[in-house]
C-alpha cells in the first residue's frame, strides 16, 4: 500500500469512514437523528466531491486491482445521489414506526462503499467482495421494520436466494479463474481472447462456468425466471427501503455486468449474447404483464422494476453486436440513471402517504389524492409518466435511446427494439390506472391529512426536477454517460 | 513394517481411499440435513458435514482452509445456528418442514446439475493454463498482506456491517436507548 | 511413507479416546436397574421440569454471533502473525486498521448494551 494508491481510493475509503462515524455519532449520543443523519449528509458531500476530484485523473492501485476511470466516478455520483435521497425519503417514515434512523444510515453507507467497490473493480476478488458488501446490508435493510411479519418474511426470502446466488455467482468465478488462472480482469480478458481468437469452441468447463456466472448476476438483477424472490421482498420491506432495493443492488448488479460480463468475459460476446435477449424478452413481457394484475402499487412497481430490467438488458444486448457498442453501453448507463430517480420518487411519494402506520399501499389510498394532496398527485405522476415513457421526462428519452440502440445493432437485439415498444404500451395501462385512481376516484371515508416532512419534500422536489432534466436536456449526462460507455471498451 | 503405496488388490491410492470415504460421509450427511426430521439433528448432522469437507480441503493440499472451515465453520457457525434452532423452537412446529413440499423435483434437479457438473469438469482440459497455484501457509500469507490487503480490509468492513446489522435485528426493543 | 503412519497414529489415538471414555465411564458406572427414581438427575431434589429442548435466551445467540465475527477475525491474525516478520510496518498499520474497523462492531454491541447479560 503506498500514498498513491491510498489517494486512489480516497472516495471509498471515505465512504467506508463516513459510515464508522454515524456508528460513533450513534455511540457517542445513542439513538439520536439528527446528528446521525448531519454526519450523513455531509459525509456523502464529501464522498462526492473525492469521487469527483479522483475521477478527473483515471488511475489504478493495489498492482492493477483497483481502477477508476470514467465509469468508475459516474456510477459513484449516482449511487451517492441515489443513497442521499434515501436517506432524505426515510426519517419520517422510520420515526412513525419508532425505528433507529442511525443504523439505518450507517448500514446504507455500507452498502454505499460496496458499490463504489464494483464499480472500480479490476479484480474478480474485490469484485466478488464488492458484491457481498453491497447485498448484505440489502438483507438487513430489507428486514428492518424487525416487528413487522411481512418484513421479516421478505427479508428471509431475500436473503436466502440471495446468499443462494452468490454462491451460484462465485462458483462460476472459480471455474473461470481455474480456466485463466488469473483474477485480474484484464488478465481474464486476455486469456479469453486467446481462447476466442483459436477457432477451438468453448471449453465445458468455461461454458459451465459462464451459466453459472449469468445465474448469479440474473438472481441479482431480478431478471425473469430468477424474479421470485423480487415481489415478496419489496412489498414486505419498509417503502423507502423497497425504493433503495429496487435501485442500489440492481444497477449495481450492472455495474458489476459492466466490469464481467462486457470487461473480463467480453471476448466471448458471441457465446452469452443470445442468452441476454432470451432473458431481456422474457424479463419485460412477464414483468409488465404481471404488472397488470396487481392491486398492490407496491407490488406493480416490484414487478415494474422487473420489466425495467428487461429494457436495460436491451443494451447490454445492443453492446454485444459490433454497430452499437458505445451506443448499448450509453444507453444502458443513461436508463440507469433515468430509472434510479423515478422509482425512487415513485416509492418515496408510496412512503409520503405511509406517514402514519397502518396505511397499505393498495390501489384505494391513491383514490382521490389529486383534491387532497395535490402536490403529492401531481409528483407521483409526473414519476408514473416518466416509468411509462412519455415525452418529455427522463424514462422517455431513455427507453428511446436504449431502443434506437439495439434498432442500430440488428439482428436478435433489433427484435428486442419491437418487444419493448409493445411492452411499453403495455405498461401504460397499468401506471395509467394509478394516476385514474389520483384524479378521477373519490376516496371511501376522508382520510386524516398528511404532512410532508421537509427534508421529505426536498428529496421529493429534487426527483422531480432531475427525472424532467434528464427528460428535457439529456445533454447534460450524455457526454458523461459517453465518456464512462467509452472507459469500458477502451 | 512398510506399508504398500496403494491398497492391495484393487489398486487405490492411500489418499482416493481417504477421499472416497470423506467424500461418502460428505454427501450422506448432506442428505441426512435434509431429510432428517428433528432439525436439532439436522444441525447435528450439518457439522458431520462441514467436518468431512475439512478433511477433503487437507487432503487436495489446503491446510489452512481446512483450519478456517474448522475454526469458523464447526467452532463458530454450527453453535451459532444451534442457538438460532433453540431459539425458535415450539412444540407446536410443525412436524415436516414446508420445503419438503418440493422434495422431489429439487432432489431431481440437483442430481442433473451434479451430473452436469461431474461430465464438464471430466470433460475439460484444466491443464492448459493454470500454473501450479502455490497453497504454503507462510506463502498465502506473504502473498495476503502484499497483493491482497484491499480485499482483507473490505472483508473487516463487511463483518463490522454484518456484526451492526446482526445486533440491530436480534437485540430485543427494551436493550438501550431505541 | 512415513507420513501414513502419523495418520494412522492420530486416527486410532482419536477413535480410542472417544470410545475409551464412554467405555470406561459405562464399565465404572452404577447400572439403573429398574429404579425410576434412580435415573432421575437429582435423585432427591425437586423433580426436573419442562422439555430439554426449551427455548434459549436471546444472549446467548448474540454472544455466538459476535463470535463468528471475532473467530473469522482470527484466522486472518493467524497468517498475519505467520508472516509478521517479513511485513514490517506496513502489515502491522493494515491489522491495526483491520482489528479497529471490527472494534467498532464492539463498541457498538457494548454502547447498546447486548453485552450485559441478563
Amino acid at each position: 500500500m503506498s500514498w498513491a494508491d491510498l489517494a486512489t481510493i480516497a472516495p471509498l475509503a471515505a465512504a467506508i469512514l463516513v459510515a464508522g462515524l454515524v456508528i460513533l455519532t450513534d455511540i457517542a449520543l445513542p439513538g439520536r437523528r439528527v446528528p446521525a443523519l448531519a454526519v450523513s449528509f455531509i459525509g456523502l458531500a464529501v464522498v462526492a466531491g473525492l469521487a469527483i476530484a479522483v475521477g478527473v485523473h483515471p488511475a489504478t492501485a493495489f498492482g492493477g486491482a483497483y481502477r477508476v476511470d470514467d465509469l468508475t466516478t459516474y456510477l459513484d455520483l449516482l449511487f451517492v445521489a441515489v443513497i442521499a435521497l434515501t436517506l432524505m425519503f426515510a426519517p419520517d417514515y422510520l420515526a412513525a414506526r419508532d425505528l433507529p434512523l442511525p443504523e439505518f444510515a450507517a448500514v446504507l453507507i455500507f452498502a454505499l462503499s460496496g458499490v463504489m467497490l464494483i464499480s472500480a473493480s479490476a479484480d474478480l476478488v474485490i469484485l466478488f467482495l464488492g458484491l457481498e458488501l453491497m447485498v448484505l446490508p440489502g438483507y438487513l435493510l430489507a428486514g428492518f421494520a424487525k416487528r413487522d411479519a411481512l418484513s421479516t418474511e421478505g427479508a428471509i426470502k431475500y436473503f436466502l436466494l440471495g446468499s443462494f446466488s452468490s454462491a451460484i455467482f462465485l462458483f462460476g468465478l472459480a471455474f473461470v479463474w481455474g480456466l485463466t488462472g488469473t483474477t485480474r480482469i484484464d488478465g481474464v480478458a486476455a486469456a479469453l481472447k486467446a481462447i476466442a481468437g483459436g477457432s477451438t469452441p468453448l471449453s465445458p468447463g468455461l461454458a459451465m462456468g459462464l451459466a453459472f456466472l449469468t445465474t448469479g448476476v440474473a438472481f441479482k438483477i431480478a431478471a425473469v425466471p430468477f424474479h421470485y424472490w423480487t415481489p415478496d421482498a419489496y412489498q414486505g420491506s419498509p417503502t423507502p427501503v423497497t425504493g433503495y432495493l429496487s435501485v442500489v443492488p440492481k444497477i449495481g448488479a450492472f455495474a458489476l455486468i459492466l466490469r464481467l460480463f462486457v470487461g473480463a468475459l467480453g471476448p466471448l460476446s458471441a457465446d452469452w449474447d443470445i442468452i441476454i435477449v432470451l432473458l431481456a424478452a422474457a424479463t419485460m413481457t412477464l414483468g409488465n404483464l404481471v404488472a397488470l394484475t396487481q392491486d398492490s402499487v407496491k407490488r406493480m412497481l416490484a414487478y415494474s422494476s422487473i420489466a425495467h430490467t428487461g429494457y436495460m438488458l436491451i443494451g447490454l444486448a445492443a453492446w454485444s453486436s459490433p454497430n452499437s457498442r458505445i451506443e448499448g453501453l450509453e444507453g444502458l448507463l443513461y436508463y440507469g440513471a433515468a430509472y434510479a430517480f423515478m422509482n425512487l420518487g415513485a416509492f418515496a411519494v408510496i412512503a409520503a402517504l405511509q406517514r402514519r402506520t397502518g396505511i397499505s399501499s393498495q390501489l384505494e389510498t391513491f383514490a382521490g389524492l389529486g383534491r387532497r394532496e395535490p402536490l403529492l398527485a401531481a409528483l407521483m405522476t409526473l414519476f408514473l409518466l416518466s416509468l411509462t415513457g412519455i415525452p418529455p421526462t427522463a424514462g422517455f428519452f431513455a427507453k428511446a435511446y436504449i431502443i434506437l440502440a439495439a434498432v442500430q445493432a440488428g439482428g436478435p437485439a433489433g427484435i428486442l427494439a419491437v418487444i419493448a415498444v409493445l411492452n411499453a404500451a403495455v405498461a401504460a395501462f397499468y401506471y395509467l390506472r394509478v394516476v385514474v385512481y389520483m384524479f378521477m376516484r373519490d376516496p371511501r371515508g376522508e382520510p386524516a391529512p398528511l404532512v410532508v416532512g421537509r427534508l421529505m419534500r426536498s428529496g421529493l422536489i429534487v426527483t422531480a426536477v432531475l427525472t424532467v432534466l434528464l427528460g428535457l436536456v439529456p445533454g447534460l449526462l450524455l457526454p458523461i454517460v459517453g465518456n464512462a460507455a467509452r472507459a469500458l471498451t477502451l | 513394517m512398510a506399508i504398500p503405496d496403494a491398497l492391495p488388490f484393487i489398486n487405490l491410492a492411500w489418499g482416493d481411499l481417504l477421499f472416497l470415504i470423506l467424500s461418502a460421509v460428505l454427501v450422506g450427511s448432506a442428505l441426512l440435513v435434509v431429510t432428517l426430521r428433528d432439525i436439532i439433528r439436522c444441525g447435528l448432522a450439518m457439522m458431520v458435514c462441514f467436518a468431512a469437507l475439512a478433511g477433503l480441503y487437507v487432503l487436495i493440499g489446503a491446510p489452512l482452509v481446512a483450519a478456517a472451515q474448522v475454526l469458523v465453520y464447526i467452532g463458530a457457525i454450527s453453535v451459532l445456528v444451534l442457538f438460532a434452532i433453540m431459539l425458535t423452537q415450539t412444540k407446536a412446529a410443525p412436524a415436516r418442514l414446508v420445503f419438503q413440499t418440493q422434495a422431489l423435483p429439487a432432489a431431481i434437479a440437483a442430481a442433473i446439475l451434479a451430473f452436469l457438473i461431474a461430465l464438464t469438469v471430466g470433460a475439460t482440459n484444466w491443464n492448459a493454463v493454470s500454473a501450479p497455484i502455490r497453497t504454503g501457509t507462510a506463502i498465502l500469507a506473504r502473498v495476503l498482506f502484499d497483493q491482497f490487503v484491499l480485499p482483507f480490509e473490505i472483508v473487516s468492513v463487511l463483518l463490522l456491517a454484518a456484526v451492526i446489522g446482526g445486533i440491530f435485528l436480534a437485540k430485543r426493543e427494551q436493550d438501550g436507548p431505541a | 511413507m512415513t507420513g501414513i503412519w502419523y495418520i494412522v497414529g492420530f486416527a486410532v489415538a482419536g477413535v480410542s479416546f472417544v470410545f475409551l471414555t464412554i467405555g470406561a465411564a459405562w464399565l465404572i458406572s452404577h447400572r439403573n436397574r429398574g429404579d425410576l427414581h434412580k435415573g432421575l438427575p437429582y435423585e432427591s431434589g425437586i423433580d426436573t421440569f419442562g422439555d430439554t429442548h426449551g427455548r434459549f435466551g436471546l444472549s446467548f445467540y448474540i454472544y455466538a454471533l459476535l463470535f463468528v465475527a471475532f473467530d473469522i477475525e482470527v484466522i486472518f491474525i493467524y497468517l498475519w502473525a505467520i508472516a509478521f516478520r517479513s511485513l514490517l510496518l506496513g502489515g502491522f498499520v493494515s491489522m491495526l486498521l483491520f482489528v479497529g474497523i471490527l472494534l467498532l462492531g464492539l463498541a457498538y454491541a457494548w454502547r447498546k448494551g447486548v453485552l450485559t447479560w441478563r
